[in-house]
């Protein structure tokens, strides 16, 4: 029994240290990303948008949007992007293959007809059936393709695509018009050495959206999106603009990512053997070039903005995080080389071991705090002090974070109404108490899907955009 | 103090941080929204009363008597805005009454402000007051301590046409970290005619070789036939390791970038900047120089001379376009085969030959693009 309490105690204290690192480094991380904002700000007010799409500075993009089942909103969010202003772009849509009626939407409401285009097969994919296109839309490519998956769909994108650069969008997101050349900002100070660069995501849910614009930001009504919108906050202005300042950035979010096209190439697109590809790309590109010795630079963008729906189920958000954590895990696994390794720079050595302390066994210990502290603590094994310090260590910290996080928040956006700011900061204290601990436990069982080999997705349910009145 | 009661005591401090910060930010938001609000209103009012200006000179006594001390600095901000949306007569009227209203003033003793993006901000709205006080303003500006002060300066000067020497430009902006910016290429490639001459002076004379693929982009943009010797004459000179071989050049790809950009190896990317100048100038004395780059071992520069030839529209190009349809590199064939039908009937005739031969390589980009563009095969 002594032995059973001093593995308890032991465990106890590893809790603590890892709670007071954790805390540690999420300070530093505001502090970076507090640094960064400030100097993106006054970097970003030089380019002025009429400047960019009027001086010819602003490269060609090919963004890709890849679809499956997405009937109920694609034909909105295509037009949206037809609509963006920018000086020359193309929109590549790759249906794959879709159960519902994706394609036959898309063909009878943007009036498509069958096509040819000579293509190179650079990166692999599986077959495609078919090339669409319309006089009445130039710009838009409409492709049909064998199931795949998402990055099969992206790497059939990169092959059709004719311009420097690519930017990947989910199909159930929409860009703010100006997005484009938010993000390209990055590309045009360094041209050469820019392979990546982010943009941020913001949750739709409550928000009005009219002609594929969303006109009216608001926050969602649920609670379940609303936590999720301070969860967003906090991961893109804090963690995001941290990892980018100091080069360690390994996620540019599947929903959002402008990449050269040549480099995606060298690295061989997006990997077909995981379910986080987002994040395997960028990691791949980091080691790619750090293999070699070459220089190279990956940015977030805080100010360019692209709306996605949250789940607004737990069922749905289950399997959301679950995917998250296996997506993770098998980049991890797959990179495992890079952890803590110098040679791999900020990435190697800052991110990749952040993630592998902090989101694998990270969840684990939070969890296991969970249960053992307080019994510890009843059964009198571990001090008041000790206790406190834990209570401390996992609210309070939170808590400071989530609400610091409103303060970037405010830097970034300039009209949130107070009401919604006011909501943000009661979801930021609320969703330390049980919401976060929910997360952990779903981390944990994406753990066990990767350690016990599950595949695939899970469906994601997609729902038509609020409209305003009178449309 | 113990370890624990220093958590306790920290955690304690942030928890009442937190109360802090969550009422600072609801309030000071609330407060931010009525001025954007007030500021929004303000702004559209006094749009109103800048466009009955522009109407009515004579309406500029009335106008300013509506203004406000606090008025200044939104009407910079809208006339920043406008200014770059309007031409002619209707710019001058609108500069004319920034002038009136002190606005020049306002922003040349913001030149002085310890505030980087101020200064910055300021020469950006300078640049549309063509007198000597300004220039002289902004050629002081290109020597600020930030490269972004000195590139809205230089953005400034190049829209007033009052740059003085491109060479000064150039040791002012062309070896900063900022070299590789669009930003700064968009400077070079807004100097205009008069600066020609100087520009060949700069790829003539012995500058760093990212210097010369500026003055090369340049002079590419400007367009005036002038450039053409200077840039064949480079293309055929490009520097100190002029004739390298393709195995040559895939050898140094595997070196370091910072290796590989330095002047004794990076001649592809002046070649290519060359062909990209040819391709905008398009002037038949640039035919050879295009029939040597289709045989190129760098492919980048292969593709970008098919592009240059089409641009040409030469029939003499024709034969070495068909040989392009072959290359290892479909980027190649793609631009060859491109080139070879913007070329016309002779083009496309290649191209239906190409189709129906044997060689798997051409068949398929020839017999693929002529599907693409409509044509039966």
């Amino acid at each position: 029994m002594t032995l059973l309490w001093s593995i308890v105690r032991f465990l106890n204290g590893c809790v603590l240290a890892l709670l007071l690192v954790q805390s540690v480094i999420y300070l530093w991380q505001l502090v970076v990303a507090f640094i960064e904002l400030r100097h993106h700000r006054r970097g970003a007010s030089r380019a002025d948008p009429w400047w960019m799409l009027t001086s010819g500075v602003a490269l060609p993009i090919s963004i890709l949007v890849p679809a499956h089942n997405e009937e109920e909103t694609i034909v909105e969010n295509v037009r949206s992007m037809l609509a963006l202003h920018y000086p020359d772009f193309e929109v590549i849509v790759i249906n794959d293959g879709s159960k519902d009626r994706t394609l036959a939407v898309l063909v009878e409401a943007l009036g498509l007809q069958k096509i040819e285009r000579v293509w190179h097969a650079d990166v692999e994919h599986q077959e495609i059936r078919a090339l669409y296109g319309s006089p009445r839309h130039p710009r838009l490519l409409v492709v049909d393709k064998v199931n795949g998956g998402k990055s099969d769909a992206l790497n059939a994108g990169i092959n059709l695509s004719r311009f420097p650069l690519f930017c990947a969008v989910d199909a159930d997101s929409l860009l703010d018009h100006d997005s484009l050349l938010q993000v390209m900002r990055p590309f045009i100070e360094e041209p050469e050495e820019m392979v990546a660069v982010g943009g941020r995501i913001c949750i739709v849910n409550g928000c009005t959206v009219r002609a594929g614009q969303v006109t009216d930001i608001a926050l969602p009504a649920r609670p379940l999106p609303l936590l999720q919108s301070i969860e967003y906050i906090r991961a893109f202005l804090i963690a995001r603009l941290a990892w980018s300042r100091l080069d360690a950035m390994l996620i540019i979010s599947g929903a959002f990512g402008l990449f050269k096209r040549s480099a995606a190439v060298k690295v061989g697109g997006y990997s077909h053997d995981t379910v986080g590809e987002d994040m395997e790309i960028v990691v791949k590109l980091h080691r790619h070039f750090r293999e070699r010795d070459q220089k190279y630079q990956m940015r977030f963008v805080a100010d360019s903005v692209c709306w996605t729906q949250a789940p607004e189920t737990l069922g749905v958000l289950r399997r959301q995080r679950t995917r998250w954590q296996r997506g993770m895990m098998q980049t991890l696994a797959k990179h495992r080389l890079m952890v803590f390794n110098p040679k791999y720079g900020p990435a190697g050595t800052l991110g990749m071991g952040y993630f592998f302390l902090f989101d694998i066994i990270g969840p684990v210990v939070e969890l296991a705090g969970l249960l053992l502290v307080p019994f510890s603590f009843y059964m009198g094994e571990v001090t008041p002090h000790f206790f406190l310090a834990w209570v401390a260590l996992t609210f309070t910290y939170g808590v400071f974070l989530s609400a610091s996080s409103l303060l970037l928040e405010m830097m970034v956006t300039r009209t949130t109404r107070p009401r919604d700011l006011a909501l943000l900061a009661m979801s930021a204290v609320l969703e330390n108490f049980g919401y976060r601990q929910l997360n952990n436990l779903w981390r944990l069982e994406g753990i066990w899907q990767f350690l016990t080999g599950k595949q695939g997705w899970g469906a994601m349910q997609r729902t038509k955009f609020r409209k305003s009145a009178g449309t | 103090m113990g370890f624990y009661t220093l958590i306790h005591w920290v955690s304690l401090a942030l928890a009442g941080a937190t109360l802090a910060i969550l009422l600072v930010v609801v309030v000071r938001q609330s407060f931010r929204n009525r001025r954007t609000k007030r500021d929004a209103l303000r702004r559209q009012s006094l749009m109103a009363l800048a466009l009955e200006y522009i109407e009515e000179p004579e309406f500029f006594p009335a106008f300013k008597a509506q203004l406000k001390p606090e008025d200044q600095r939104l009407l910079v901000e809208l006339f920043a805005e406008l200014l770059p949306k309007v031409r002619g007569d209707y710019a001058e009227k609108v500069v004319q009454l920034m002038r009136e209203m002190g606005l020049r003033d306002r922003c040349l003793a913001q030149m002085h402000s310890h505030k980087w993006w101020k200064r910055a901000d300021a020469a950006a709205v300078l640049g549309w007051f063509q007198d000597p006080e300004v220039i002289t303003a902004l050629e002081r500006a290109l020597d600020d301590p930030q490269v972004e002060v000195r590139l809205e300066a230089a953005r400034a000067l190049t829209q007033l046409k009052a740059v003085q020497s491109v060479a000064g430009l150039v040791a002012r902006l062309a070896v900063v970290d900022a070299t590789h910016s669009l930003g700064v290429k968009e400077i070079f490639r807004s100097l205009g005619s008069g600066a020609v001459s100087e520009l060949l002076g700069v790829i003539e004379s012995d500058v760093p070789e990212h210097v010369k693929i500026l003055a090369t982009d340049a002079l590419g943009h400007i367009g005036d036939p002038r450039a053409v010797p200077a840039l064949l004459k480079l293309f055929h000179k490009p520097g100190r390791s002029g004739g390298d071989t393709i195995h040559e050049h895939k050898a140094r790809r595997g070196r370091a970038y910072s290796e590989r950009s330095q002047p004794t190896n990076s001649s592809v990317a002046l070649r290519l900047a060359v062909m990209q100048a040819l391709s905008v100038l398009v002037d038949p004395r640039s035919l050879d120089a295009i029939l040597a780059a289709l045989e190129d071992p760098v492919w980048e520069v292969r593709a970008q001379a098919a592009h240059c030839a089409s641009q040409l529209g030469s029939d003499a190009a024709i034969p070495r376009l068909e040989t392009l349809l072959h290359d290892e590199h479909w980027w190649v064939r793609f631009h060859a085969a491109e080139a070879l039908f913007k070329l016309g009937e002779a083009g496309v005739q290649s191209l239906l030959k190409a189709a129906r031969s044997t060689s798997a390589r051409a068949a398929d980009i020839a017999g693929g693009l002529l599907r693409e563009k409509g044509v039966a095969v």
